[in-house]
């Protein structure tokens, strides 16, 4: 009953039928149990896609623009041991099991995908299926996936009481059966070998009756292991769990599917993202609706299985373990050195008697700073979304045993990811002793609740640790920056005339119609030195009437750039351009982000330009929007422009432009501070690079000039511009900026701390409030105070984000940090995606063009903006990271002494902070000679006490700091080590 | 088209003589032949169709969905083909379903866990009738019933505390769901017309016009549970015998066994 064929008769007179049969499922979502039913067509013109079929290429399929999509199995498949050429029809437990290796370059090719496989493959893992379907659209490794349910000779028809896998399993089979047959018909007058159609699946059942249909199949390993390079291949398949039941300690289990939707729907749980210390691996925090603080994950048991970046479900511990975070620094290394990854079972408890010290807190303390501190504490009971992803990683010598290396057999060792907040993982490996000393990417596939780590496997070798170009690349990779080269299918949406591409001669050509011709006014870029991107270049001209007129121009990125098509996907995928120390990753393909859309002087670019009337006082008369035309007089690095503007033999019209500009940019600053803005602090290092070798010469901290201000000042005013314009045509799918008003709990421990360390008070009640009392917060001994207090500040805040305007309500658009009620992101569309949109969303706007459907597709926007999200955040921190590398690197040979500031207090150490490299880390105090006494009241650690060499490291205390640089022995990375040399703790 | 005087005065001599004869000649226990088929609307759980040869024309549509205890099990909505909505008929029928099938279904068979139940909704479109449509409705709503398929739970046991928050989650393959009348049989609500002594079941248009009265009776596991008097003309003359009741009751409790029994096999048979 499940199924039924009907028959209908499509063409009467050739007698072609059409059947349909139905699939009816049971949808259980949300406690709701919904009948499904599917109607499916089958029909005889599905090809196979061989190009050695001669039937099935005269009959191609059409995609939507009418072009044929020719056969994708190649006439030459591969071959390996005693399988002449073959098409691969791997079954769904293969490909779970197998995802990488399908993705190795170095074998499995001609692989025949089933619609059957790809259906179930989704229904056990979404990553993994949209790995196959990247797979098999990318071509390269020549998947087809065949619609095997579609197919009337492939369409398998559910028997009575026959299970839903045993019916998937009987269609795979058919469709081998169905493609041997098919190929040996179509192929019979050619001269050429059929090749073999294979069958890989890990069932034996099926194996067996494969073999009865006279199937040509075999079990994955057999086939792997006639495959060159087959030991790294076989360390790839995800691995199987143990069977062996006899572990002594498990993790608690998950709580049920049912009982935690239902527990999230009465409020008694909670859904959130964990985030792990970065100072003590066994401790973490999710951040849930219903509580203004976060909620503190203790130990190993309540972390139970969920790792950095997962969606937990928590349920919140009585309060009587109410906890207050840990003072400690614990790092998983030290105290988990003596695991065995052979037999992790062996143990007979989860939780060692070491993690348990390290957890175990000295007695509430009794003063009263602390009673803020006290948060809710809470366990993990389940794990909605598992955020694995590839970890980059190097193998722990220490773990592999020797007998191991002698025989090559597989062994476990464990696998320290570069990231510290992510446990280690167990691989398993034939080739342990290879790949010592080597950055490996390797992948998680599970965690057993016996198993107290997880279990992943080998992908790949990047290169030596500390080689530059696994280095880099595992900083990529880490930071999920798409680095890929630009595919095909975007560079064909580039202009034809590549770099020849220009601005068209005639003012008629249609690309004219609608830009203003502003080739006359005297434009030009101030950007940092060196820049190649040059998105943005400005002018400011005297009015007739005593006004000024100024102009912000934009590189016109939209105008190359059109929505859905490939170019724009893959833009919208990257979300913006990274910039690591000597390499830049771009969004754009590099024609268009030096070349055809960086206002480059001296040559005509197309523009978007804002362009305001302003009175002396920077008051705005009237502005208004213009795609346009324009050429630059000259790009300006900041220092040059400043130059010139302090040359007062320098009248020239653009001169005074320049100057013009600059005192319009100190009012509108003057206004905007005065509204609350705040002038927030990070720490920003340069690295020089020799530019031959790219070897780091020196670390310098950034200069800024007045000009810096001078653009940052117009950019801000066009976006907000912008941002109104654009929010006015489209309320409901704007794409703004906001950035929330942080909780004043945020900075109750800032205030705490420069209340009892310094007298300093701390206001937060508005962004005003919190500006005036930075500015208040001045030593005058140490002029760097301020600096490191803005630097503490502003990791107290939220984190801007872009969303579209239909999701939140008016009030929540405010830009806490600019204290304007409207922002977006306009003047970077060549490094910027959201820039991108904004540009199409102000075309349309101004009538320039008709809005394209997404931009007003909400949901769709929303993921947009998602994304982006979150890609800025990695492209921060991996450009943070290549920094540290680099630091790391510029100091391997130097050793000296630095200030440096105490930045932070745990019970066995403290973090400082270097301010000639931008640089924190922390120092430990487990092995000093020196007695020390933790002072939490006060934060500070008493060295020595009672000594005549007592000393009092308090936070925000001016240290001398020993620097050099070691590799660390737990991540591999060359870090940066320090030792406080005054005071000196030995 | 309202019949003649004359015609109204034969019709309805004929019916209240003894023995009696029906225009059709049938028996007054005779249904007419009629054609009906279950499972014709694969997006509900069941589903039925009945057709008479006087064109009247009965589709039934079983959904269960899932709910918090506590409502009411059984939801019975049925829309008249050229009649407005809440027309007394429409109300009557679904009224009378209604409690018909709520009082005969015991609570278990919907119970999901402690805290959730399935609820039958209950949805029949009358697409055209000429006799009166309660015993089509009845029928197709019968037929409906005993196709339909509840998914299978697939939590766990409904035991422990967790249930008190946990929804239920539900077995995907549709092959596996059960059954809803395994072992329970929906009621069949039967009308009949009286003329004089005599009582008839599946009454022509005609016969109910010119009869004394209607009576339903509810039969449920073999027995009938309930009587009522149906209004089958405009005139407000309702007169029975006494002794036509019990003939009622009699011919009524005969059909309904023989139309369980036919429309079992319907199912049977699909």
């Amino acid at each position: 009953m499940a199924t039924a064929l009907k028959r209908y008769f499509a063409d009467g007179s050739s007698g072609a039928t059409l059947s349909v049969s139905q699939k009816v499922y049971v949808r259980s979502r949300r406690g709701k149990a919904t009948k499904i039913v599917q109607e499916h067509y089958l029909r005889t013109d599905i090809p196979c896609s061989s190009q050695l079929c001669p039937i099935c290429s005269l009959n191609l399929p059409k995609d939507s623009s009418g072009a044929e999509r020719p056969p994708i199995l190649s006439r030459e498949p591969p071959t390996a041991g005693s399988w002449g050429p073959h098409y691969l029809v791997p079954d769904t437990n293969v490909f779970v099991k197998a995802m990488d290796l399908m993705e190795h370059k170095s074998a499995f090719y001609d692989v025949i995908v089933l619609q059957t496989v790809l259906d179930e493959l989704r229904n056990i893992s979404l990553p993994l299926y949209n790995r196959l379907r990247a797979l098999s659209q990318s071509q390269e490794k020549r998947f087809y996936v065949f619609h095997n349910e579609f197919r009337q000779e492939t369409f398998v028809e559910r028997q009575q009481g026959e299970s839903m896998n045993d019916k998937n399993d009987r269609a795979i089979r058919t469709a081998c059966a169905w493609y041997r047959v098919h190929l040996d018909e179509t192929m019979s007058k050619s001269s050429e070998i059929v090749p073999q159609v294979l069958l890989l699946s890990n069932d034996n059942d099926c194996l067996r009756k494969a073999r009865e249909l006279g199937v040509a199949c075999t079990n994955l390993d057999d086939y792997v292991r006639f495959l060159p390079d087959c030991d790294t291949l076989l360390d790839m398949i995800v691995a199987e769990h143990g069977g062996d039941e006899t572990h002594k300690f498990a993790y608690p289990e998950y709580y049920s599917t049912s009982r935690i939707q239902g527990g999230i729907q009465i409020g008694n749980l909670h859904q959130g993202v964990l985030n792990i210390s970065q100072y003590n691996y066994l401790e973490g925090s999710v951040t849930v609706p219903s509580f203004d603080r976060p909620l503190l994950i203790l130990g190993r048991e309540s972390i139970n299985r969920a790792m950095h970046g997962d969606v937990v479900v928590v349920e919140v511990l009585p309060e009587s373990e109410w906890k207050t975070p840990s003072t400690k620094i614990v790092e998983e290394d030290n105290i988990t050195k003596n695991d065995n990854a052979e037999d992790d079972e062996e143990e007979n408890l989860l939780v060692t008697e070491q993690e348990r010290r390290a957890l175990a807190e000295e007695p509430a303390t009794q003063n009263s700073s602390a009673e803020f501190k006290v948060q809710r504490t809470a366990k993990v009971v389940s794990v909605i979304k598992r955020n694995w992803r590839s970890y980059v990683g190097h193998i722990d010598a220490a773990s592999i045993s020797s007998d191991a290396v002698a025989t090559r057999r597989q062994t476990s060792v464990f696998l320290i990811p570069m990231n510290r907040r992510i446990p280690k993982i167990k691989i398993r490996t034939r080739r342990a002793a290879d790949l010592v000393g080597k950055r490996i990417l390797a992948a998680v596939d599970s965690w057993d609740a016996s198993s107290r780590y997880p279990q992943g496997h080998f992908i790949r070798a990047l290169g030596d640790i500390e080689a530059k170009a696994a280095e880099t690349e595992a900083l990529l990779l880490e930071y999920d920056v798409q680095y890929q080269p630009f595919t095909q299918s975007v560079l064909d949406c580039l202009p034809i005339e590549g770099h020849d591409w220009k601005v068209p001669a005639e003012t008629s050509d249609p690309r004219w119609t609608g830009r203003e011709d502003l080739r006359d006014l005297l434009v030009c870029s101030i950007d940092p030195p060196g820049c190649q991107d040059i998105d943005d270049a400005l002018h400011a001209r005297p009015l007739p009437n005593g006004n000024f007129e100024v102009g912000v121009h934009i590189a016109d990125v939209s105008h190359f750039v059109k929505p859905n098509t490939a170019m724009d996907s893959e833009a919208s995928s990257r979300g913006t351009t990274v910039y690591l120390v000597d390499k830049r990753i771009d969004m754009l393909p590099v024609l268009l982000g030096t070349n055809l859309c960086s206002l480059m002087p001296y040559v005509e670019r197309f523009a978007f330009s804002a362009i305001w009337e302003m009175t002396p006082d920077a008051e705005i008369v009237n502005t208004r929007f213009t795609k346009s035309v324009i050429r630059s007089k000259e790009a300006f690095s900041y220092e040059q422009a400043q130059l010139r503007i302090d040359d007062k033999s320098q009248t020239d019209p653009l001169t005074q432009g320049i100057r013009d500009l600059l005192r319009l940019s100190k009012a509108l600053k003057a206004k905007r501070m005065a509204a609350g803005a705040l002038n927030l602090a990070s720490p920003e290092v340069k690295v020089n690079v020799e530019s031959e070798t790219s070897d780091p010469m020196d670390v310098e901290v950034k200069k800024s000039h007045e000009t810096n201000s001078l653009v940052e000042e117009f950019m801000l005013l066009a976006n907000i511009s912008v941002a109104a314009k654009i929010y006015e045509a489209f309320p409901q799918s704007a794409m703004l900026r906001r950035h929330g008003a942080p909780p004043k709990e945020n900075f109750e421990v800032l205030a705490d701390q420069l209340r009892v360390c310094k007298q300093l008070s701390l206001n937060a009640e508005s962004s005003k409030q919190l500006a005036d009392s930075l500015d208040a917060c001045k030593d005058s001994n140490d002029p760097y105070l301020n600096t490191l207090i803005r630097i503490m500040a502003t990791r107290c805040m939220l984190a801007a984000e872009y969303f579209c305007s239909g999701t939140m309500a008016e009030p929540e658009f405010r830009h806490y940090g600019l204290a304007t009620h409207i922002y977006t992101h306009w003047t970077s569309p060549i490094r910027r995606y959201a820039d991108i949109v904004a540009h199409r969303q102000l075309a349309s706007a101004i009538a320039y063009e008709p809005l394209h459907e997404s931009l007003r597709d909400k949901p769709k926007l929303e993921r947009v903006c998602q994304n982006i999200n979150q890609r800025h955040r990695n492209a921060q921190f991996a450009g943070r990271a290549s920094v540290e590398y680099y630091i790391g690197q510029a100091l391997k040979n130097h050793e000296l002494d630095v200030e440096a500031y105490v930045m932070k207090v745990f019970s066995n150490g403290f973090v400082v902070f270097v301010p000639q490299f931008g640089i924190e880390g922390p120092i430990h105090l487990r092995d000093a000679k020196s007695s020390f006494k933790f002072d939490e009241a006060n934060y500070a650690l008493i060295l020595n006490e009672g000594t005549d060499k007592e000393e009092t490291l308090q936070l925000f205390r001016k240290i001398i700091v020993h620097v050099e640089t070691v590799v660390e022995e737990s991540t591999g990375k060359r870090k940066v080590a320090f030792r406080s040399q005054n005071p000196k703790i030995e | 088209m309202p019949l003649s005087i004359a015609e109204e005065n034969y019709l309805s001599t004929s019916l209240s003589q003894k023995p009696p004869c029906r225009p059709d000649g049938r028996d007054p226990h005779t249904f007419r032949p009629l054609d009906a088929a279950a499972g014709i609307l694969p997006a509900t759980n069941g589903s039925a169709r009945i057709r008479l040869c006087d064109g009247g024309e009965c589709i039934v549509g079983v959904k269960a969905e899932v709910e918090v205890c506590g409502g009411k099990p059984v939801e019975v909505q049925c829309d008249i083909a050229g009649q407005l909505n809440n027309s007394p008929l429409q109300s009557f029928l679904c009224t009378t379903l209604e409690s018909a099938v709520r009082n005969a279904l015991p609570p278990s068979h919907l119970s999901i866990s402690n805290k959730y139940t399935y609820k039958l909704y209950i949805d029949g479109i009358i697409l055209d009738h000429v006799s009166h449509p309660l015993t089509l409705l009845s029928m197709t709503i019968f037929l409906a019933l005993l196709n339909t398929r509840l998914p299978t739970l697939i939590t766990e046991d409904n035991t422990d505390e967790n249930d008190e928050i946990g929804l239920p989650q539900f077995e995907s393959d549709w092959q596996q769901s059960r059954l809803l009348c395994d072992d329970w049989l929906p009621p069949l609500v039967q009308l009949a017309v009286v003329a004089g002594r005599n009582v008839f079941v599946d009454p022509t248009g005609e016969e109910a016009a010119v009869s004394d009265g209607g009576i339903l009776a509810i039969w449920h596991q073999s027995k009938v549970v309930g009587l009522r008097t149906v209004n089958t003309r405009d005139s407000s003359r309702q007169v029975f015998n006494v002794k036509s009741v019990a003939t009622a009751v009699d011919v009524l409790t005969q059909t309904s066994r023989e139309v369980e029994n036919a429309l079992r096999k319907v199912v049977a048979s699909t």
